[in-house]
């Protein structure tokens, strides 16, 4: 259930903290997204810029009011699956993606649904360090 | 009537041929100037032949169930679906009707049973005729052919139907009682506070003023709601038993328990119209 | 005429109070028992054959599975699923648990229908040294009762 001004964790080093969701991607006004739909979303929080990080990871850090894409990877609201399973997670988290849905951190901090696979993020499924 | 039909079709093969024939030389024809296509108006006849050859219609006819209530149901996919459980219990031919003699083929099917003194005397002739107990619930299943009635006391069992076939199922809705707009037709009703004054639920103006001066027909309104017969369209089986007397279809089907249920098979994928097999 | 009329009614009122034949019934399926019953066993018989599960969650059984215990789900097909359960519902085949479980320190909460035929066993972990007054624990959440993170072979 992530829709406009919904506020999300960010799992990734990319260097975003929390998010806000402004537009659920390919879908109508009144839909919301779940886990797997794309969403635009806002920095509201990051991490503060340090000169240590160098590489591709300095390249891609996001700063506070940068507008990026994100997947939604896991949600509050309960998923039903196939087999009758119903999963629920505490918070709502995603993680920051480029026009190409590839991944913009290098890291995935914690745990992400495995309806993702479905929806080809297969690159999020590797990083995460536990898929339920 | 068919003769009608073979004039409505003639022409019109005159006028693709003489369409053809302007195709085929090679000038350039703006499409404007290609002629009209002189066709007779659609002939719709009212009389009850007609009707019937219009008439999207099924080779066999249905079940009686009764709806016992719902269950889960684990397919070789390993997906939970939800099911209904239909019981088919006394569903025998009682009375058949053909084209012939009464203008429409059908086979009305029976089941449940009644105890015969709580039968009317006809009623216990009707079920005499066709040699079977007196049935609870009677319905008529219109089929397509004569030549598909079947004999008077045919007993028809669950594995009438097929596993993952369609079915259609007819039941009558749970009465809802007197209504109001917001429950009946999903009006948004009046606003909670902003000093709203007993119209929170209210559905507001009717219609215009002096002119039409009247409220116009078919207003939504409050009133009686359920209670009516429903159709379900396109319900899979997911399984059937003959022994046992049961059949379960995915999904939900309208109606409180115990009532009885009109299943058939899906009109709209194994209907046929007459007048297209007779062309 | 109407002489004739009223003969002819009376006559008919004769012939109707002959008996009626009234034929017989198609004999009782599953002699006579509850179509929902008979529809429950079967699935029982179908989908758990050794009755493990229906022990599992049966109120005569005092070895069944209550809220507060830790309970393991081991798949045929995936990997096994642990922790705390915060609520049973029987209802015949659609009987679920609901087990919370910490996974990085993230509360996640799986709803497994226990009959399901990828299910192959419900292992109890850990039982409480006193059960909670209560069968539904949903209060647990994200309070100082919450769970932590628990794993399939802690003992």
């Amino acid at each position: 259930m992530i829709y406009l001004k919904t506020l999300l964790k960010v799992i990734d080093n990319s260097g975003a903290e929390i998010v806000e969701c402004i537009k659920v991607l390919r879908k109508s006004p009144m839909n919301c997204a779940h886990v797997g739909d794309k969403i635009v979303v806002v920095v509201q929080e990051a991490k503060p810029l340090s000169s240590q990080i160098t590489g591709t990871s300095a390249s891609n850090r996001v700063k506070r009011g940068d507008i990026c894409r994100a997947v939604v990877v896991r949600t509050k609201y309960p998923i039903q699956r196939d087999d009758g399973t119903v999963i629920r997670f505490d918070d709502n988290a995603c993680v920051l993606i480029n026009q190409k849905d590839e991944p913009i951190g290098t890291r995935v901090g914690s745990v992400v649904a495995r309806e993702l696979r479905k929806k080809n993020f297969n690159k999020i499924i590797s990083l995460a360090p536990r898929v339920v | 009537m068919s003769f009608i039909f073979k004039r409505a079709q003639s022409s019109i093969s005159n006028a693709t041929t003489a369409l053809n024939e302007l195709k085929s030389s090679k000038q350039l024809i703006s499409p404007s100037v290609i002629p009209y296509i002189n066709s007779n108006a659609p002939i719709t006849s009212r009389n009850n032949e007609s009707k019937r050859q219009r008439r999207r219609l099924l080779e066999r006819p249905g079940l009686i169930g009764i709806k016992r209530g719902m269950t889960c149901f684990f397919d070789n996919q390993g997906r939970r679906l939800p099911a209904t459980v239909l019981e088919i219990i006394q569903n025998e031919v009682t009375f058949t009707r053909n084209v012939t003699k009464e203008g429409i083929n059908s086979i009305q099917i029976g089941a449940g049973y009644q105890k015969p003194q709580n039968v009317t005397r006809s009623m216990l002739g009707h079920f005499r005729n066709a040699k079977v107990s007196p049935k609870q619930y009677l319905s008529d299943f219109e089929i397509l052919n004569e030549d598909n009635l079947l004999p008077l006391g045919t007993e028809l069992k669950a594995d009438h139907f097929k596993i993952g076939q369609f079915v259609d199922v007819i039941s009558v809705i749970k009465g809802k009682g007197m209504a109001g707009v917001m429950k009946r037709w999903g009006f948004g009703g009046g606003n909670a506070s902003h000093g709203a004054s007993k119209s929170h639920r209210s559905a507001g103006s009717t219609g215009q003023n002096t002119t039409p001066a009247r409220v116009l027909p078919g207003k939504k309104m409050a009133g009686r709601l359920g209670n009516e017969r429903n159709t379900i369209f396109n319900l899979e089986i997911l399984d059937c038993n003959a022994d046992n007397g049961y059949i379960l279809v995915k999904g939900c089907v309208s109606g409180s328990k115990g009532s009885f249920v009109e299943i058939r098979d899906a009109l709209k994928k194994y209907g046929k119209h007459l007048i297209n097999l007779n062309k | 005429m109407s002489l004739n009329l009223v003969r002819a009614f009376s006559c008919a009122r004769t012939v109707f109070a002959k008996k009626m034949v009234v034929y017989a019934p198609l004999p009782n399926l599953r002699n006579g028992q509850n179509l929902m019953e008979h529809i429950k066993q079967s699935q029982y018989a179908k989908f758990d054959k050794s009755g493990a599960k229906q022990a599992a969650l049966s109120l005569h059984n005092k070895e069944r599975i209550r809220a507060d215990d830790i309970v393991t789900v081991v798949y045929k097909n995936q990997k096994p699923v642990t922790g705390q359960v915060l609520m049973v519902k029987r209802a015949g085949l659609n009987s679920t648990i609901l087990l919370r479980n910490k996974i990085t320190g993230l509360g996640v909460e799986m709803n497994i229908p226990v009959f399901h035929p990828n299910i192959i066993r419900l292992d109890i972990v850990r039982r409480p040294a006193n059960y909670k007054p209560r069968n539904r624990h949903y209060y647990i959440r994200n309070s100082r009762l919450d769970v932590g993170e628990l794993s399939g072979g802690s003992k």
